[in-house]
């Protein structure tokens, strides 16, 4: 913990820390040279060791990725153009991939927000003229004497005039007869969901 | 090719544990250090600043010794490094690591 923190310490004061070292090693070859007769050549190559000595505080990758990043900013601007193309084209694809991926995953791969999504199932007719749906009449007729089922939805599509229709009666049902019964039917939380109608907070339990 | 070696390469970790032991005995600026390490060896260990300065600086780092500007012997300006408590303990481990090893080196030289 208190490496960290005086890592962070030195890249705060980075500059007046290189300055430092760099002060300091002018006094270690002059004191070679006035002493021993040996110059900066003899000592060795000493931007080379002050870039060791700074590695010991500033991970190497960490700088490398830095100045990636750098290099990166500074070719985007000297291609303005060539940068305008690849955001355009990369967000509208991150954009297109994440719609769909959230599409998908809402529609196939997460469960209905119903208590026990493993129980709903999905009725159709099948007819001569291949499979179908079931009349408002029957939808009724099926919800109040079905004895396998706890409760009954009805969806529709197309036409949204008949839609809303078929919801405004479906719903005044479910409003009417399934969400007293709560306790009995759960699956008519569903069916309120299903409708776009919020069910009460004490029936929704 | 045959001439004999003036200076030999150090074993690695052994600067860090020979800089602490200058230290131990007193406060010196990295020359000092330098100079000391030739001298006591009697000229086989040279240590440039390539080697001598990242050793410093792990150790500043790793809290084992502390540096201070103070004025050289010929009255110039120069960072002096003591030794710090957690240095001390650092030197007392090291060192018995080190003979440990050395120990098992030589065993490992006189049988094999």
């Amino acid at each position: 913990m208190l490496k960290l923190f005086r890592r962070i310490k030195y890249w705060a004061e980075s500059g007046r820390r290189s300055a430092e070292l760099a002060e300091e090693m002018d006094f270690h070859r002059a004191m070679s040279e006035e002493r021993d007769g040996a110059g900066g050549r003899a000592m060795g190559n000493m931007t080379l060791a002050r870039e060791e000595a700074r590695s010991v505080w500033i991970w190497p990758w960490v700088e490398s990725v830095g100045q990636d990043i750098l290099y990166g900013v500074r070719g985007m601007r000297r291609q303005p153009g060539f940068t305008a193309v690849a955001l355009v084209a990369l967000s509208s694809t991150i954009g297109i991939n994440t719609s769909l991926v959230t599409a998908f995953s809402a529609l196939a791969l997460r469960p209905l927000p119903v208590r026990d999504p493993a129980r709903v199932v999905n009725m159709f007719r099948l007819g001569d003229k291949g499979v179908g749906g079931f009349s408002i009449a029957e939808y009724r007729y099926l919800a109040e004497h079905s004895r396998s089922l706890s409760g009954l939805v009805v969806t529709a599509f197309g036409d949204p005039a008949t839609t809303d229709e078929l919801h405004k009666v479906a719903g005044s049902y479910v409003e009417r007869e399934l969400l007293p019964r709560s306790g009995r039917f759960g699956c008519s939380l569903a069916a309120a969901f299903w409708m776009g109608k919020t069910a009460p907070e004490d029936r929704s339990r | 090719m045959g001439q004999a070696r003036e200076s030999l390469d150090l074993l690695p970790g052994t600067l860090d544990l020979l800089i602490l032991k200058v230290l131990a005995r007193e406060t010196m600026h990295g020359y000092g250090i330098a100079h000391r390490l030739k001298q006591t060896s009697e000229d086989v260990l040279q240590v440039g600043e390539s080697s001598l300065y990242p050793a410093l600086q792990r150790l500043l780092l790793n809290g084992w010794v502390k540096a201070e500007w103070g004025a050289s012997e010929n009255n110039r300006r120069a960072r002096f490094y003591t030794l710090t408590p957690a240095g001390r303990r650092q030197l007392a481990s090291e060192h018995q690591d080190f003979e440990r090893m050395m120990l098992a080196i030589q065993k490992v030289l006189r049988t094999a």
